[in-house]
């Protein structure tokens, strides 16, 4: 199972087989949970999140049509079910958005090897701001494959990279 | 000027090294393999809970409708129905006081009202279950 791509598997997995399945959760385990846990800030409900992601993947595997990167098609699953999350546990949600702006250093639910300037400046964004400025800078993602991926107009992704670039430069006094 | 409008920003090269380096998303996972192959197994066992449930709601419209075909063949009150359906509502007072609530009657109608219920009780098991 492990050599084979990851198309070759989900047609497995369409049929029903689960190790096809356990092979793609292994292989991309990891991603969707850092994902998870740097758009949030607590890791159990992050796990929780993303446990979440891939039994809908397993649901509507059926829907996938292997047209981009299974990786992208499960990271957009992943932002789908942190929103909605978000959208449950909204004030939980604000109240720890502050928490961690007022106190980002008593944060510890972050991945080990979080360094504290990322963990800053991951609190200092908003929502959007952070899932653009992950998938721009640390998937690489061009900009209108981050609209597609968040389902967001072309022109707010730019717009939410420019304000996250402008916030951080702010607070880091970065020399251009 | 909307926000569409706004210029791009010009990022140095350094800078772009910066927010790069900032924003890496790790895909390896420092908790170690136990704690990973514990995820694993906690997803799978959650997909294999939805399949088992998918299962049973494939099979449920089945016991639905073997349910039902019993009821018509043991409810007494089914040989009524066509003519209540073809006449007029005024007949259903005197047609609900000439059912006799006895076993031949209740059970079949048990049965009905189990089988319309089924869905959402085994949901309910599974949910708990998972």
């Amino acid at each position: 199972m492990n050599t084979l791509a990851d198309q070759e598997l989900v047609a497995l997995a369409r049929l029903g087989n689960l190790p096809a399945f356990e092979t793609l959760v292994r292989r991309h385990q990891a991603l969707v949970r850092n994902w998870l846990r740097r758009l949030g800030k607590d890791a159990g409900r992050a796990d929780d999140l993303a446990q979440e992601t891939f039994v809908q993947a397993w649901r509507q595997l059926g829907s996938y049509r292997g047209e981009g990167q299974f990786h992208s098609w499960l990271l957009r699953i992943a932002y789908s079910c942190f929103l909605q999350h978000m959208r449950k546990h909204r004030s939980e949600a604000a109240l720890q958005e502050r928490v961690a702006r007022l106190a980002p250093a008593q944060d510890h639910t972050l991945p080990h090897d979080e360094s504290p300037d990322a963990v800053r400046m991951l609190a200092l964004l908003n929502v959007e701001e952070r899932a653009c400025m992950l998938l721009f800078y640390g998937h690489g993602y061009s900009h209108s494959e981050i609209s597609e991926l968040l389902s967001l107009p072309l022109g707010t992704v730019k717009s939410q990279l420019r304000r996250g670039i402008l916030r951080i430069r702010e607070h880091m006094r970065i020399e251009p | 000027m909307s926000l569409q409008d706004e210029p791009a920003l010009e990022l140095s090269a350094a800078e772009t090294a910066f927010l790069t380096d900032l924003f890496r998303v790790g895909v390896g996972d420092a908790e170690g393999d136990a704690a990973q192959e514990a995820f694993i197994q906690r997803v799978m066992r959650s997909v294999q809970a939805r399949q088992r449930r998918a299962l049973l709601f494939d099979t449920l419209p089945l016991l639905m409708g073997a349910a039902l075909l019993m009821a018509a063949m043991l409810l007494p009150v089914f040989d009524t129905l066509p003519m209540l359906l073809a006449g007029s509502l005024s007949e259903l007072p005197a047609f609900i006081t000439s059912i006799e609530w006895d076993s031949g009657t209740l059970l079949p109608l048990a049965a009905v009202l189990l089988a319309a219920l089924l869905p959402g009780l085994l949901d309910a098991v599974t949910r708990m279950l998972d």
